[in-house]
């Protein structure tokens, strides 16, 4: 009798859910925008940090009356970080809830799987993956929030060697290719300048232990070791190299300021010259208002993800008001021409879908990221 | 019908039953979203009949099918964008690639003894597998993965809308069914499962352990392959974190829920993987909980997997009809 | 003589991790000899006792010794309940089936346990304080890491502790001739299910150490346990799986062998060779380094 009534129970479920996948979601009066990153697993962080800048963004939005008075809604979706999951929910924002754009995934090999379908269903995407390929696609529909690798490793080996005068560089990277991106970035940034850099030790991401390559690089000597990863992975570098008596100047791509890292580095991340598309002590007032608001909802500061997702929704939002409508087209040719200054700069995309173009650096100054020009 | 006899047919048809039922799906229900899940749904049906052969039917625990699974989509995604091969071409090559590699980890299989060593074996040669890929850039492009790989052609015309990929890959999902049954009701199955059940036993009658293991193995990575040739045509774009020991993992999963040492488990199996997740979605950010829990319970309470469930409910309305044609 | 120091660090760096990976291993190990199953879900038993611990430590809202030692155990004990309630509710269950479903049920364990720590945490992580001084001190020409030399030291004890506890204890003694001879043992009067229980809540405890030695050095995050936990399998299984000595060795064998590699071969190889050095190490001892014999099959 149980074996009977399991398996009507499941019979019935399966219909239910054949039922559910099938239907589309109601039309409702808001405009929808979607949110792709991962959620869960090993990069669940990423996702929290979106979701918070944006969330922050469409509540502010609505509470002062949404766009025309229409309001907005958030469609948070979990790519886990999986080019596969990213599709399908990718799938599910544009088919079934009938989004008018979609920011993300915050990184780019979900990013990269995605473009073929938005190049297909012809809504714009924001992603937030930094890979170079990303702009690469011909995909008009593409707007990219945040400068991409080149742009900011290139800028960060440049500032390293005009700047900051150092020859001997060292570089540990971790093996995603954000790490490995940047890493070459740097290093093509450097040859132009005709500095070989003295070694490329890598990790793979999550590991915890870094003692062998740091006992390498400190073999080395370097003036500056840049390291690039993921932020606790970063953090616990700094950390480890501190602790083995490296001596060199720390610099990195963004991140290495955040909370996060300057949590796991203990106090060794202090003076550490990072790049990024947002620092959190730019004086500019927009930010100063982000920043202090951020800090009251989520009681941590912000990094540039949180700030990605902030003007992502900004940026959309905005749009929409230029444009007239929640149309692809005219969204498409909205953010094309949009001027929008948000927390992480002014955008301006060209042709490829790259909306920033500028790197600012920054040094940490008693565990407070600031602006940062050498004075030397 | 006699309940024997639709219990026979049952078994014996279920897979191209369930096989059509899924295939009829697109016609049905267009839209995009669900044609992506079943996609997916097929090419796991693949790896899940790759997994059953070496695991379910010869009984040998395999947690590293992501590795062949990840020679197969390279394979094919280096011939295809660097060396202009087509797709028809690639695809036998990139499952002959990870056949050779499924020999290479048979014979380390032979050596150890039990259950716990050959996990640690099998995770350990995906887990080298992903290293290369991610190191070997000038190869592989490491980390930065391989955009752009071409869709297939047939006589001229170019795979791209989500249908033509649909009956594309459920294409190859008959084949491979009809390759896998016909393999479990030969002398190399029926060979398979007496390794599986006593080695000593099948020694006894002269069966050569070595070989069959390897070539469970073989069979299984070339499946594979096949199923990772597919998927990277399919997304267009690859990158070796796709397969990690999470992917391993899942698609013995595939098998353990579907039904073990069952074809038409394995194509269950495949497809629930695929889309209970989605379903799962409407649980926000409960939705893994959700999933983990449904996964314990069902090896708890569904060890048969979700085919025995099926068995089942042909009995029920088996006997359901015989009350009525019998009576009074 | 250069290379002489990078020698010993490297090895001194690959003992402190594999003192870790050898609780894990360990735990393994123990569970195994004791109950005949394996925990695939260890990492996240790991992983339960630096949050709990912190999680009881904010709440103290005092940073005193005492709240330090209150917590870590809090976080060890927690480790063991969740270890007896993975082996309770998922482990035991599905083992009547067969090994497949052990994995399959604990990588569903795996995820509730890991997805609850999120929802109640967060997924960002959170810093443990650290107990001890960060600073490297010199000894000769070597620089050593006080941290590194507390786990070693902590692990060492709590290694003792097990064997005295095995040894010498009523209990201990009780749980050792269950995993000898099961059914001798509950002829003899040894309740299983106290000894199965027993083992499993011990060897979580291990574990639960293991995550808090390695808290205060590398953050605490949800997703933490998974790399360590198979780190910790892979040395249990070099040593014997099962071989409670052998868990130790395979431990700090690997972590040695690791960073050995790392700093000698190429530091983006440094998983694969582990990866391959195991794979010949199986074959040519296909039960571990201690490898048992015929008697013993895994």
């Amino acid at each position: 009798m149980r074996m009977k009534t399991r398996t009507i129970a499941l019979l019935g479920l399966v219909v239910a859910m054949m039922g559910y996948l099938a239907t589309n979601a109601a039309h409702a009066d808001e405009v929808k925008i979607g949110a792709i990153a991962a959620r869960t697993g090993d990069n669940a962080a990423l996702g929290e940090w979106q979701r918070n800048g944006a969330k922050m963004a469409v509540d502010e939005i609505n509470a002062s009356g949404g766009i025309n008075g229409t309001k907005l809604e958030l469609v948070l979706e979990d790519s886990q970080g999986v080019p596969a999951q990213a599709v399908a929910a990718l799938n599910k924002l544009i088919y079934r809830d009938h989004v008018a754009a979609v920011i993300g995934d915050a990184q780019s090999s979900p990013c990269l799987a995605m473009l073929p379908v938005i190049a297909r269903a012809q809504i714009p995407i924001l992603p937030q993956g930094t890979n170079v390929a990303i702009t690469e696609q011909k995909n008009a529909w593409v707007f990219r929030t945040r400068a991409n690798d080149a742009i900011k490793f290139g800028s960060l080996g440049d500032f390293l060697f005009a700047k900051m005068k150092y020859t001997k560089i060292a570089v540990f990277h971790d093996s995603a290719d954000y790490g490995l991106g940047g890493s070459k970035a740097i290093q093509a940034a450097l040859d132009h300048k005709g500095i070989r850099i003295l070694t490329d030790e890598s990790w793979t991401p999550g590991d915890k232990d870094f003692s062998s390559q740091l006992i390498n690089i400190k073999k080395l000597n370097p003036q500056a070791l840049v390291i690039v990863g993921p932020m606790v992975d970063m953090g616990l570098i700094m950390k480890q190299a501190r602790q083995m008596g490296i001596k060199a100047q720390f610099v990195g791509g963004a991140g290495i300021e955040s909370d996060t890292t300057q949590g796991a580095a203990g106090g060794a991340a202090e003076g550490v010259i990072f790049a990024a598309g947002f620092i959190p002590a730019n004086p500019n007032p927009k930010v100063q208002a982000f920043v202090k608001k951020y800090e009251q909802l989520y009681k941590s500061t912000p990094n540039d993800f949180a700030a990605t997702g902030y003007d992502s929704i900004y940026l959309l939002a905005d749009a929409i008001k230029n444009g007239g409508k929640a149309k692809p087209q005219a969204l498409r040719d909205a953010l094309r021409s949009s001027k929008y200054a948000g927390v992480q700069g002014t955008f301006n995309f060209d042709a490829a879908g790259e909306g920033l173009h500028e790197m600012q650096f920054g040094k940490v100054v008693n565990k407070v990221p600031t602006s940062f020009t050498p004075g030397k | 019908m006699t309940l024997k006899a639709t219990h026979a047919l049952y078994t014996n048809y279920c897979s191209y039953c369930f096989l059509a039922v899924i295939m009829v799906v697109p016609l049905v229900f267009t839209n995009p979203y669900f044609s992506h899940i079943l996609i997916l749904g097929g090419i796991y049906i693949i790896l899940a009949l790759g997994q059953n052969i070496v695991t379910g039917y010869c009984g040998q625990i395999h947690l590293g099918m992501a590795g062949f699974y990840a020679i197969g989509s390279y394979t094919s995604a280096i011939l295809c964008t660097r060396l202009g091969v087509s797709f028809w071409l690639a695809l036998p090559l990139s499952a002959a690639a990870a056949a050779i590699a499924g020999i290479v980890v048979g014979l380390p299989a032979l050596k150890v003894r039990g259950g716990v060593y050959l996990v640690l074996v099998t995770v350990s040669f995906a887990g080298i597998i992903q290293v290369i890929l991610n190191q070997w850039v000038s190869l592989t492009k490491g980390p930065m993965g391989i955009v752009g790989i071409p869709a297939p052609r047939i006589a001229g015309f170019e795979i791209s809308s989500l249908v033509q990929w649909f009956y594309l890959t459920y294409f190859f999902v008959v084949l491979v069914t009809l390759f896998s049954t016909r393999l479990v009701h030969s002398r190399i199955g029926r060979s398979f499962v007496a390794v599986r059940e006593s080695e000593t036993s099948a020694q006894s009658i002269g069966i050569n352990l070595a070989f069959y293991k390897v070539l469970a193995f073989l069979i299984s990575a070339a499946l594979a392959g096949l199923a990772g040739a597919i998927y990277a045509h399919y997304m267009t774009t690859i990158s070796p974190d796709v397969y990690g020991f999470n992917l391993s993992v899942l698609v013995l999963m595939m098998i353990v829920v579907g039904g073990i040492s069952s074809i038409p488990g394995s194509i269950l199996g495949g497809v629930t993987l695929a889309i209970v997740p989605e379903l799962l979605r409407a649980f926000g950010s409960f939705q893994m909980i959700v999933y983990g829990l449904g996964i314990i319970l069902s090896t708890i309470f569904l060890p048969s997997g979700l085919l025995a469930l099926g068995v089942n409910s042909i009995q029920f309305f088996g006997n359901k009809l015989s009350q009525k044609t019998s009576a009074p | 003589m250069d290379h002489a120091v990078t020698l010993v660090e490297l090895v001194m760096g690959g003992l402190a991790i594999g003192s870790v990976y050898s609780l894990v291993a360990l735990a393994h190990s123990l569970i195994w000899s004791g109950v005949r199953v394996v925990n695939f879900a260890q990492g996240e038993v790991f992983m339960s006792a630096p949050f709990i611990a912190l999680t009881v430590l904010m709440g103290s809202n005092l940073l005193s010794k005492q709240s330090f030692v209150i917590s870590i155990l809090a976080g060890v004990g927690a480790a063991s309940l969740v270890g007896l309630a993975l082996y309770l509710g998922v482990i035991a269950p599905t083992a009547k089936h067969g090994f497949l479903y052990v994995i399959a049920g604990c990588v569903g364990g795996s995820v509730l346990i890991q997805n609850i720590a999120i929802l109640i945490w967060g997924s960002t992580g959170v810093q443990f304080p650290s107990f001890l001084s960060t600073e490297p001190i010199k000894i000769g020409p070597f620089l050593l890491v006080p941290q590194d030399l507390w786990i070693m030291a902590i692990s060492l004890v709590a290694m003792g502790a097990l064997y005295l506890f095995l040894a010498k204890t009523r209990i201990g003694t009780a749980m050792r001739a269950a995993a000898q001879n099961r059914s001798v043992a509950g002829l003899m009067g040894i309740s299983h299910s106290l000894t199965d229980s027993l083992t499993i809540m011990v060897a979580s405890s291990l574990a639960g150490l293991a995550g808090v030695l390695l808290a205060p050095k590398f953050y605490v995050t949800p997703q933490m346990g998974t790399i360590i936990s198979s780190k910790g399998f892979s040395a249990a299984v070099l040593g014997g799986f099962g071989n409670i000595p052998g868990a130790v060795i395979g431990g700090l064998l690997l972590g040695v062998l690791e960073n050995l590699s790392a700093g000698f071969i190429s530091s983006e190889y440094k998983d694969a060779t582990a990866f391959i050095l195991m794979i010949f190490i199986l074959m040519a001892r296909p039960g571990g380094i201690f490898d048992a014999g015929k008697g013993r099959r895994a």
